[in-house]
């Protein structure tokens, strides 16, 4: 929070995806819609989003030339590798959640 | 199966549609702009889809892809912001589709009363959520150097036997942890409390990991407040000046805040409805 309007513009991603996917009024459609826990789509999709930018940001020879990029390149597969299995452990709990609740559209 | 399928995003009063006529805008298949359907009383917004992209079939594997759901989730909540900025809108979840504009009708004509009633709860509010940010470290530092009885404990562990004091230890460091989170917890209270003052329903979410959030700072509190635009000025300040003081005395707290938002959390009429939140 910085000024009078705090960030009145700039909602994150990840309250966006909490409040669209999961929040508003729920009527039943003609088309059913399964859309996965919003915990699991936010980590994915910021894998997706530091894939992309990040890879950008960091240029493709950081390996060889400068040890400060190789430095956070590897913090980076690490948060990644943290973040795949977050992913894999949150897809168990849904697969096991899901066993027990069919009803849900 | 139709070629024209129909995404419904909310419902907003025909009386506020007929006095203030939309602009064009783009819906959430390309070149599609926005319908609205007056229903009675109550308009329905929507948007022509096509099948290709959202048939059962394909968006079941659409919202798999994180790229397509990402753009999607985006167009749907600027959408509502806009339709927010005139109407008093009812806001549906992603992905509330019909195949004819009949069984629209039917559900609409299912819902009548409770989107009536929710339309007069909704007028002139508007839904702000806030999220605390907390740097533990300090309020750990707090918590060691204040507390006399973990200062006592720790030095009857020393006295023990080596095996005795890893488990001490250990109990020790929980101890201090749940100290940590009650502290934390308290300051995050106190401030709600002073900003119910200015919301008519309030709903208590989940707080995100750091995995989720991509900050290096714990979430520990998330919180939404239907406003009566009038109270929207002295919330905020409200607000602005808890981080102030946070700030200047170096709490470690972080207050962040997003809003104006369509009522989402405000307008699930099949359970407990307004007063209550969802």
């Amino acid at each position: 929070m910085t000024d009078n309007h705090p960030m009145q513009t700039t909602n994150g991603l990840v309250e966006v995806l909490e409040t669209v996917l999961d929040k508003g009024v729920v009527i039943a459609g003609d088309i059913k819609v399964n859309i996965a826990e919003v915990e699991l789509l936010t980590i994915k999709i910021r894998l997706l989003i530091a894939s992309v930018d990040k890879a950008k940001e960091i240029g493709m020879d950081w390996w060889e030339t400068d040890p400060h990029y190789s430095s956070q390149a590897n913090r980076l597969e690490e948060e990644n590798k943290q973040l795949q299995d977050e992913i894999r452990r949150l897809e168990e709990k849904i697969d096991q959640a899901g066993k027990q609740d069919e009803s849900f559209k | 199966m139709s070629d024209t399928l129909h995404y419904l995003y909310a419902f907003i009063p025909s009386s506020e549609y007929e006095s203030r006529p939309p602009d064009e805008m783009e819906g959430i298949q390309k070149n599609a702009s926005l319908q609205y359907l007056p229903l009675g009383s109550i308009t329905a917004v929507t948007c022509h889809v096509h099948p290709d992209e959202f048939s059962e079939e394909n968006l079941a594997k659409n919202t798999e892809n994180m790229a397509w759901l990402q753009e999607k989730a985006f167009h749907h909540h600027q959408m509502m912001n806009q339709l927010h900025k005139s109407y008093t809108v009812i806001p549906l979840k992603f992905g509330t589709i019909y195949t004819a504009i009949a069984s629209l009708k039917a559900a609409v004509q299912e819902h009548e009363e409770n989107i009536l009633s929710l339309f007069q709860a909704l007028q002139g509010k508007e839904e702000w959520n806030m999220k605390i940010y907390v740097k533990d470290d300090k309020f750990r530092e707090k918590v060691m150097a204040g507390n006399q009885e973990i200062e006592k404990k720790q030095q009857e562990i020393e006295q023990l036997s080596k095996g005795k004091q890893y488990f001490e230890k250990k109990k020790m460091g929980q101890f201090i942890e749940e100290q940590v989170k009650k502290e934390i917890e308290t300051s995050c209270k106190q401030v709600h409390q002073k900003l119910k003052i200015y919301s008519q329903a309030e709903e208590l979410k989940k707080n995100w990991g750091k995995k989720v959030t991509g900050k290096t700072d714990g979430m520990y509190w998330n919180s939404a407040y239907l406003l009566p635009r009038g109270e929207v000025e002295a919330f905020l300040e409200t607000i602005k000046q808890e981080q102030a003081e946070a700030s200047r005395k170096e709490t470690g707290l972080t207050f962040e805040v997003t809003g104006p938002w369509p009522a989402y959390h405000f307008s699930n009429f099949q359970d407990r409805g307004v007063q209550h939140g969802t």
